[in-house]
């Protein structure tokens, strides 16, 4: 793979044919990429990748509802991502690797477990990368991070990576406020009908 | 898929017993697990909402580092403690979240930080956002497309489908 950006700068991406043309297939073209970090493994990268085009994918197919807060925004955009991931069939990413619960042998529910969004396992199963989709302000933090790698018994460089997508933030604020207002009224309505 | 909140506040609570106490006192039907004592919680808490199973994770977390994660947010002034409360793409995750971290705030005299939105809101202000989560159905596909439509064929210009998206790919 040939070198794509420094790690941490902004410019534009340069990717592989391949990787350009898959990209290109899900409708993501190289300007949208603000930032690519590179982690030390391309197979890594060439994940990170096919999983950016899966949420811009997303987010382009389902803008924000004029009835949905940004929290509820936020976890509908999840919900299919998490679908969408499931269905590519992305090498070493199995259906059970999206939205996992750790410890590995926990289940949903379990006190003090975690769960990753997405992670990606070596062929033996131990974790390659473990993947974090932010679609609000608050991004990782290393506390996180070492969570994260410390519950799922993953490696201590394990890469963690953040899949941050940008674009539609500002609109949603004001359609947030703008929701807020109607409840706001329709809530004074309902207390003086009471 | 983890979306947060964060309870900034210069004192805790000191058992789940008064933050069960602080979510019964806003009259919202969550009840927290109290298996694991309020100091050792690190992870998963479970709950039942309106019966329901359901949770959200919850953690202490370094208030420094949550700080400086966030340079660009007046938090008002320095505080002592951060509570990180994490749902996955789940409704009820959400619900239980927002109606746990506004009721401590509330208890706690703290603030709440929507990791969303990127505001800031007292406890007052976060129970009116709990309660706005609660009575709020689940939001469906088909319900969201339509709702989009509907705001694309609008003249407000609020459409979002030919918004400029820009990804971000960050490791550590």
């Amino acid at each position: 793979m040939q070198r794509m950006m420094e790690n941490g700068s902004k410019g534009p991406f340069e990717g592989t044919a391949s990787d350009i043309e898959a990209i290109g297939t899900l409708g993501v073209s190289q300007a949208e990429f603000e930032r690519f970090d590179l982690a030390p493994d391309p197979i890594v990268n060439s994940t990170s990748l096919k999983l950016a085009a899966i949420l811009a994918k997303v987010m382009r197919a389902y803008p924000p509802a004029s009835d949905m807060t940004a929290r509820q925004y936020g976890t509908f955009v999840h919900l299919q991502f998490a679908d969408q991931v499931r269905s590519a069939q992305i090498p070493g990413i199995g259906y059970g690797d999206v939205e996992t619960t750790f410890p590995e042998d926990a289940t949903y529910g379990s006190p003090d477990s975690i769960r990753t969004d997405v992670v990606l396992r070596n062929p033996d199963r131990s974790i390659r990368a473990i993947y974090d989709v932010k679609t609000g302000e608050s991004g990782l933090t290393p506390a996180r991070v070492n969570q994260l790698r410390a519950k799922t018994g993953a490696a201590p460089n394990t890469p963690v990576i953040e899949l941050r997508i940008k674009g539609v933030l500002l609109k949603m604020r004001v359609a947030a406020d703008a929701t807020e207002a109607v409840y706001k009224y329709t809530t004074a309505l309902k207390s003086e009908g009471a | 898929m983890a979306m947060e909140l964060w309870v900034l506040s210069n004192r805790s609570l000191n058992s789940m017993a008064e933050w069960q106490s602080a979510i019964d006192t806003a009259g919202f039907p969550l009840t927290l697990s109290d298996e694991t004592p309020i100091e050792r919680v690190s992870g998963f808490l479970p709950a039942r909402l309106r019966g329901q199973q359901t949770g959200f994770e919850c953690s202490q977390w370094p208030t420094e580092e949550f700080i400086q994660g966030l340079p660009m947010i007046d938090l008002g002034q320095k505080w002592k403690y951060a509570l990180a409360l994490r749902w996955r793409a789940d409704f009820n995750e959400l619900r239980a979240a927002w109606i746990a971290g506004s009721a401590y705030a509330q208890a706690t005299d703290g603030i709440v930080f929507d990791g969303q939105e990127g505001k800031i809101r007292d406890g007052a202000e976060a129970q009116k956002t709990a309660r706005q989560e609660y009575d709020a159905p689940d939001p469906n596909v088909r319900s969201a497309v339509e709702n989009t439509k509907m705001n694309d064929e609008g003249d407000n210009g609020e459409s979002t489908g030919d918004a400029r998206l820009t990804i971000s790919v960050r490791v550590f």
